[in-house]
């Protein structure tokens, strides 16, 4: 490891990572493809995915000394990855996309300790609101009571969690590497709202609504006209085929 | 040591990858468009850091922005599906695959005319014709299903 450890050697992608990471990385990976094999199978298979899953948790586990202030991250990634890891074993779509709901609920957790509460509230109703509704009335609409070939049966997981797991891997890395985030930029002062930080407690929604109302205008503007022609889109293509049908 | 955005970062790559992960294994086509969504769900915790970190609105709002964006991709994905579910009823990705190129394909009928067209350099003619008109030829029910099947296929070009 000493020896492959060079920053510009592109070669040895894990050279920098310490042991214990990507053991855990592999571990994790390993029980992922058992237990996609197991939910789908034998209930043991699954039950030694969970283990090889949280033996993975544990390595990672061991080795981080989490500080008071870090247990809330660490509790929304941990819901948040268990999430992914239903959306992708659970072959009953419905439960996968409880898995994705739980997810995203994750996630609005820790858009509220990034001091974007605004964001969370319109991630909770966009996604774990609307989309997952829409899920539902789709699913509703085109799935069998009985599982098919096609909910069973994944396309190539071996490979495809293999691939995945490297470039998490190389990822990670890249992240790690020290110095690899530029420094906080300078507020622009040509315009007016830039100075605007998200330090200010009780402003805080104050200042995001100032920001998007000045300085973004024009973004704002573009994503109403957005989803003003996806509307017009969706309402074209469902009366094209109802015309077709009668 | 506090929350670092790096920290952020790691727990943004791995809602990518299981995302990307979802898409490339999951076959039915309504759990194709939610890894979707996780894709862009781990893209919006990356915008969010940032904006911690230069401790301005402007990812926030990116953030936003592709929020609409995954709200208008929701709405058009699931009527596409809808209108695919009513020219054939099955969720499996894979009966659509024969709109595909698939390796090795030649195009057995040229329309003549446009090549015509393309060689007195009408600009409106850029592509070169490809693929197989399925009303001249129809194509193989499945062609082949998987890597498997592609690995036999190239074994026995090697062989032969």
């Amino acid at each position: 490891m000493v020896i492959l450890a060079n920053q510009t050697d592109w070669l040895y992608p894990f050279a920098d990572l310490p042991g214990w990471s990507l053991l855990s990385l592999a571990c994790g990976a390993i029980g992922l493809v058992v237990l996609q094999e197991g939910m789908r199978s034998s209930h043991f298979l699954s039950t030694v995915g969970w283990l090889l899953i949280g033996f993975a948790g544990a390595v990672a586990g061991t080795h981080v000394r989490p500080e008071p202030d870090q247990l809330l991250f660490l509790a929304f990634s941990l819901t948040a990855s268990l999430g992914g890891i239903f959306f992708l074993t659970f072959r009953q779509p419905v439960h996968a996309a409880l898995g994705f709901a739980q997810t995203v609920l994750s996630m609005c957790g820790l858009f509220f300790l990034q001091s974007a509460p605004f964001l969370a509230a319109a991630t909770m109703m966009v996604y774990a609101g609307a989309t997952i509704i829409i899920f539902l009335f789709v699913l509703m609409f085109a799935q069998r009571s009985v599982l098919e070939d096609h909910d069973l049966k994944l396309h190539a997981p071996r490979s495809a969690i293999f691939l995945i797991t490297i470039w998490l891997a190389i990822v990670v890395r890249g992240i790690a590497q020290p110095n690899v985030l530029p420094p906080a930029s300078q507020p622009d002062l040509r315009r007016p709202s830039s100075n605007e930080t998200l330090s200010v407690e009780p402003s805080r929604m104050v200042g995001f609504g100032k920001a998007m109302f000045t300085d973004y205008l024009w973004t704002v503007e573009l994503a109403g006209s957005l989803l003003l022609v996806a509307t017009i889109g969706a309402v074209a293509i469902s009366q094209k085929l109802a015309r077709e049908e009668a | 040591m506090t929350l670092l955005t790096e920290h952020i970062l790691v727990a943004g790559a791995v809602l990518f990858a299981a995302g990307m992960l979802g898409f490339l294994t999951r076959r039915s086509l309504i759990l194709l468009f939610l890894s979707l969504e996780l894709m862009l769900a781990g893209v919006s915790v990356n915008l969010v850091a940032f904006s911690r970190h230069h401790d301005n609105y402007q990812g926030q709002v990116f953030a936003i922005l592709v929020l609409s964006v995954a709200a208008c991709e929701a709405a058009l994905a699931l009527a596409l599906i809808v209108a695919l579910y009513r020219q054939r009823p099955t969720l499996d990705v894979k009966s659509w695959q024969s709109l595909r190129e698939f390796p090795g394909s030649e195009p057995t009928q040229v329309d003549l005319d446009a090549v015509e067209m393309m060689e007195m350099g009408d600009p409106s003619l850029k592509l070169t014709p490809a693929g197989k008109d399925p009303l001249v030829e129809p194509m193989p029910e499945r062609l082949f299903t998987g890597i498997h099947d592609l690995r036999s296929k190239k074994g026995a070009s090697i062989h032969d």
